[in-house]
């Protein structure tokens, strides 16, 4: 048993897809019309019931960044239930962002300060982008599972198991809500589910843009799969509940594999792999 | 008072400025020589005992021989140098899977106190920070030698210090139990006296 849950593929796999999955039915099922509303909250229970299997309870006050991220995550959760708004979602999320990276703020003005704007810049977009679909859509879900699952691939490439966990955990987290809403939209689709990806993933990016030997610039390019959603609707091809989510997918992994490429060819010496 | 006792008196206390009591010699690691050595050993997959060590460090020992528990040492460690004979294992070590260099780039030691034994040993105490993160540890330490160096002349003095730390009280957890939580510290130094 010890050796199942110390797997990496188990811990950022099959544990937070199965508890968010879990999590999602009890609160979306229950009946309750507050429970339709907090389902989202299992993209939350997922990514932090993997993340405690990974990397233990993270202490209070957190020291370092990677003991943040969790911390981070409950935070976006709060801010896609009670504060409401793009604006003050930004806000968070950048608070999130200087949290982790003040180390190099405070620091001698360098090429880091530009990196943490353009990953403001990037949230920013996130946030604005995800806000313009109606409620409970996984038109920015889907392609948020797909870049989350890209971020894990750059940071596994930047020699930090650890942070492509937190990234592999929060896309199959996403995948076990997004499984109870296919084909039929049920539930918890809302910001909730949303802004905790978005803004772990922001806590993430300035992680592996300050601390890894990542080529962080490839994040970039990850960006218009947010745009999935508007790429298909473009397209004008005819899909249906069942195939929508699927297009936008395809559609999305395209520059997540366009990311994943050029970060291949810019780590010269390959990626980080077991010794 | 007379004035010949005040006389003798004001002389002793002159005397007393003229020559202050014995301090403590300082020495500073030899980092021209590279004559150091900075490692730590853990266990791997409860396989092997991997070896690593840090290739850059610098510090001071202020040594008393006269009042050893009078003695301090200060050391700081670049994490960025760490050295495991291996690249890729190097440049994991250095993300913040573990010692997180980009975050926190130095291993510090300072003394807090110096238990003397028998025989040139002692029990150093003092607040070891790593990943950000400072607790009081105690190494076994032994004065080696100190004398002159038999080619430059200068005085020297050499060191040697073991200790056990859990990475996992130092915020260091991924990869628990797999990769050991127990490190052996060890440190063999020579410092040249100031």
């Amino acid at each position: 048993m010890n050796d199942l849950l110390a797997n990496p593929a188990i811990q950022s796999g099959a544990i937070p897809f199965f508890t968010a999955l879990l999590v999602a039915a009890i609160l979306g099922f229950s009946g309750l019309q507050s429970g339709l509303r907090y389902a989202g909250l299992a993209v939350l229970a997922g990514f932090l019931v993997a993340y405690v299997v990974a990397l233990g309870l993270p202490p209070l006050p957190p020291k370092s960044s990677g003991q943040k991220i969790a911390y981070i995550a409950i935070l976006a959760a709060f801010s896609g239930l009670f504060f409401g708004g793009r604006l003050k979602a930004l806000a968070v999320a950048a608070f999130g962002i200087v949290w982790i990276g003040w180390r190099k703020i405070v620091a001698e003005p360098s090429l880091d300060h530009l990196s943490i704007g353009l990953i403001l810049a990037g949230t920013a977009i996130a946030i604005f982008a995800s806000e313009r679909d109606a409620e409970d859509s996984a038109d920015k879900a889907v392609p948020l599972l797909v870049i989350s699952f890209a971020v894990a691939g750059l940071a596994f490439m930047g020699a930090s198991a650890s942070i492509a966990q937190n990234a592999g955990a929060l896309s199959a987290a996403l995948g076990g809500l997004l499984i109870i809403n296919w084909p039929k939209r049920r539930f918890g689709l809302n910001a909730v589910a949303r802004l905790v990806p978005i803004m772990v993933l922001a806590a993430l990016a300035t992680q592996i843009t300050l601390f890894t030997t990542a080529p962080a610039w490839v994040l970039v390019l990850l960006l218009p799969a947010l745009f999935a959603d508007q790429f298909l609707d473009r397209w004008q091809a005819s899909y249906t509940a069942l195939t929508r989510p699927v297009f936008i997918a395809f559609i999305a992994t395209v520059p997540a594999v366009a990311a994943l490429s050029a970060a291949w060819f810019a780590v010269s010496s390959g990626p980080s792999s077991g010794y | 008072m007379n004035r010949l006792t005040s006389f003798i008196v004001g002389a002793f206390l002159s005397i007393a400025v003229i020559l202050p009591a014995k301090a403590a010699d300082t020495y500073a690691l030899d980092t021209a020589g590279n004559h150091y050595y900075a490692g730590f050993q853990i266990s791997h997959l409860g396989f092997s005992i991997m070896h690593g060590r840090f290739d850059e460090l610098a510090g001071s020992i202020e040594y008393d021989a006269a009042n050893p528990s009078a003695s301090k040492v200060s050391v700081t460690i670049q994490a960025g140098s760490v050295n495991t004979n291996h690249a890729k294992r190097d440049a994991h070590l250095k993300s913040p899977d573990f010692f997180n260099v980009g975050e926190f780039p130095e291993i510090t030691f300072v003394s807090t106190s110096v238990a003397p034994g028998a025989d040139g040993t002692a029990k150093v105490t003092g607040d070891l920070t790593i990943h950000g993160v400072t607790k009081s540890i105690t190494l076994d330490a032994r004065v080696m030698k100190v004398g002159i160096h038999p080619f430059n002349k200068k005085p020297i003095a050499a060191w040697s210090a073991r200790g056990m730390i859990k990475r996992s009280d130092f915020g260091i957890k991924y990869g628990l139990p797999a990769i050991g939580d127990e490190v052996t510290l060890l440190l063999d130094i020579e410092a040249l006296k100031k």
